[in-house]
């Protein structure tokens, strides 16, 4: 095999795996921002029916 | 709570990105190819940045256990986890880049060679770090274990820098007591590469914590909506 392939697999694989990481980390991030206002969204209802 | 300032992280990842842009910029079109191994040596800038960060992140993340043995708090912890996670990102693809490399090169995938065997320790001791994470349940007793695992776990960080000087290998060391062995336009690829790995490694950081935070805020609240109902209750007879 040429070792421009090697070069391009190497460059992909670590394109992939920062990309793949910002993408599940940032997504974990919106997920729980939405978890969190919506829990105190019910904490300050809760709060305000007392 | 989390503080609900302006987020500053899309400039982050801008100036980062803008740094990615200049390291390729100068890894394909500054720096020379190499004389014996031709356009492949050209994995070298970003497998050296990949070391180099993830030798950051263990760093970081032993200074934050010994922190957190000192003072208990559980912030450091979050710091530690944070780190130790983006360390093992960032070994993986060493290993990755690595075995690539070693194909063309060395004609193998693998060889057990020193630093590619105290690498892959590396690996599999902070990877055990997550098992230990998961495995226990009480908060402290867990920054506790897994501050002295990070702690313990570093000490292969020299070994592995080390690695090629003290044993037998085959693998090149670039890094020397007299400085450090290559030509002044492949240094300038290494060095931009390098700032920009460190600023990515930057904006990750601050976002795993920003995640653990957000995390550990949810169970807070959780934990207080749960007791509400029963604390109605009792006030109410």
């Amino acid at each position: 095999m040429n070792s421009t392939f090697f070069l391009i697999a190497a460059y992909l694989a670590i394109w992939a795996g920062i990309f793949g990481y910002l993408l599940v980390t940032g997504r974990h991030q919106q997920r729980l921002a939405r978890r969190l206002e919506m829990l105190e969204e019910r904490i300050s209802r809760t709060e305000a029916g007392q | 709570m989390i503080p609900r300032t302006r987020n500053p992280e899309p400039v982050l990842i801008t100036c980062t990105a803008l740094l990615f842009a200049a390291a390729v910029y100068a890894v394909f079109f500054h720096a020379p190819a190499e004389r014996v191994m031709g356009l492949v040596q050209k994995i070298f800038y970003f497998h050296l940045s990949c070391a180099l960060v993830a030798f950051l992140s263990f760093t970081t993340a032993c200074i934050s256990g010994v922190a957190y043995l000192v003072s208990r708090d559980l912030k450091w912890d979050v710091l530690g986890a944070a780190a130790v996670e983006i360390g093992l990102v960032f070994t993986t693809l060493v290993l990755a880049t690595g075995m690539l490399w070693g194909r063309p090169v060395w004609n193998a995938w693998w060889t057990w060679d020193p630093r590619l065997t105290t690498s892959l320790i590396l690996w599999f001791i902070f990877a055990a770090y997550f098992i230990l994470r998961a495995a226990v349940e009480k908060r402290q007793q867990r920054a506790a274990y897994c501050a002295v695992m990070a702690i313990a776990g570093f000490v292969d960080v020299p070994i592995v820098f080390l690695s090629a000087r003290l044993w037998r290998s085959i693998h090149p060391v670039v890094i020397r007591a007299d400085g450090v062995n290559m030509a002044p336009p492949m240094l300038t690829a290494l060095l931009v590469s390098l700032a920009a790995f460190a600023a990515l490694w930057g904006v990750l950081l601050r976002r795993r914590v920003r995640i653990l935070a957000m995390a550990e805020q949810i169970r807070i609240l959780e934990h207080r909506l749960d007791r509400e109902p029963a604390q109605a209750r009792r006030a109410r007879y």
